[in-house]
């Protein structure tokens, strides 16, 4: 009859604290996490009442476990997003990608519309 | 000043890349390793203040979507876009532009990677040249450590050790990089040479 049992009360229950915040960035950016530990870390911020930093995360343990076909399908799109000169256009595919997890192409791809706006505004 | 009051100011100083700010921190661990009581006190509080107070980036998608540039870098800019040849680029004399460029910051910068990425080829024989042209040994040598860092994530983190004149070549080494990266990239090169992280997510 352990079910009825109350879990322990979770510290700072749905607050990003500065702690959450750098294992989160790391569970983000780190290229040696395997997806196991990725599901594993959304699991806790779940648990700590932030289940919109668990389901980004689940997303990006997601990132590795696509077919192939669509993961090449991906970076040509990307490449094809670098050879774009439409500011909006690379904006939107930056969209794109924040939506499956992949936070660091997206902001590539920001820096690099950035980069072609500037362009535009000196050169019209 | 209170012990926590003065772990703060250091912090803070040694990350707006204040070289005495670094080495008294520096000193205070090398002291605290040594067995000294009040050292060790001074260090569990910068280090408790690190931990609690680490470094926010502001996040790209939290950025203006377009920084506006004026004067010398909308000029480098501008004389980029009109004259971006193999021949321009590998002019000594038109260096000044691309060394204008940091003035603008991050949207200097990028525009001139982007611009860069649209002309010529910027191979490693390029490349050489155009640093051979910086006749100072150590700023020479931070131009290619930028080039080789380019749009990698840990280009901003090496920015905070760097004197204000350091940071600058440093960065147009960056901006060169990542223009290199581009090509790489748009030429279905592998994505790591722009962003190893980025390269992970889609790979």
């Amino acid at each position: 009859m352990a079910w009825f049992k109350k879990s322990p009360p979770v510290a700072d229950y749905g607050v990003m604290t500065p702690k959450r915040m750098v294992a989160y960035k790391t569970l983000m950016t780190l290229q040696s996490l395997k997806t196991e530990e990725i599901i594993k870390g959304a699991e806790a911020f779940e648990k700590a009442g932030l289940p919109e930093y668990g389901r980004m995360l689940r997303k990006r343990a997601d990132l590795k476990n696509a077919p192939k076909d669509v993961r090449e399908q991906r970076k040509a799109i990307l490449r094809e997003l670098l050879k774009s000169s439409d500011p909006d256009e690379v904006d939107e595919g930056a969209d794109a990608f924040d939506k499956i997890g992949a936070t660091v192409a997206a902001d590539q791809l920001r820096a690099y519309a950035r980069g072609l706006r500037t362009k535009k505004q000196v050169k019209g | 000043m209170k012990l926590k009051a003065i772990a703060q100011e250091l912090v803070n100083r040694a990350r707006e890349g204040d070289q005495n700010a670094m080495a008294l921190i520096r000193r205070t661990s090398d002291s605290a390793g040594r067995g000294s009581r009040k050292a060790k006190n001074a260090y569990t509080m910068i280090m408790s203040y690190i931990r609690e107070h680490p470094i926010v980036s502001i996040p790209e998608h939290a950025l203006p979507k377009h920084d506006k540039v004026s004067g010398e870098v909308a000029d480098a800019i501008g004389c980029l876009c009109d004259h971006m040849s193999a021949d321009w680029i590998d002019n000594p004399q038109n260096l000044g532009y691309v060394f204008a460029l940091p003035s603008g910051g991050n949207a200097g910068l990028m525009a001139g990677a982007v611009i860069l990425a649209d002309g010529p080829d910027l191979t490693d024989e390029r490349i050489y040249n155009l640093g051979a042209h910086i006749l100072n040994d150590n700023e020479r040598n931070t131009f290619y450590e930028g080039v080789s860092v380019g749009s990698k994530e840990n280009g901003s983190q090496r920015g905070f050790t760097l004197s204000p004149e350091d940071k600058r070549v440093f960065n147009v080494g960056r901006a060169v990089g990542t223009a290199r990266s581009i090509q790489i990239v748009r030429k279905g090169g592998d994505l790591a040479h722009h962003n190893e992280c980025m390269a992970w997510e889609l790979g």
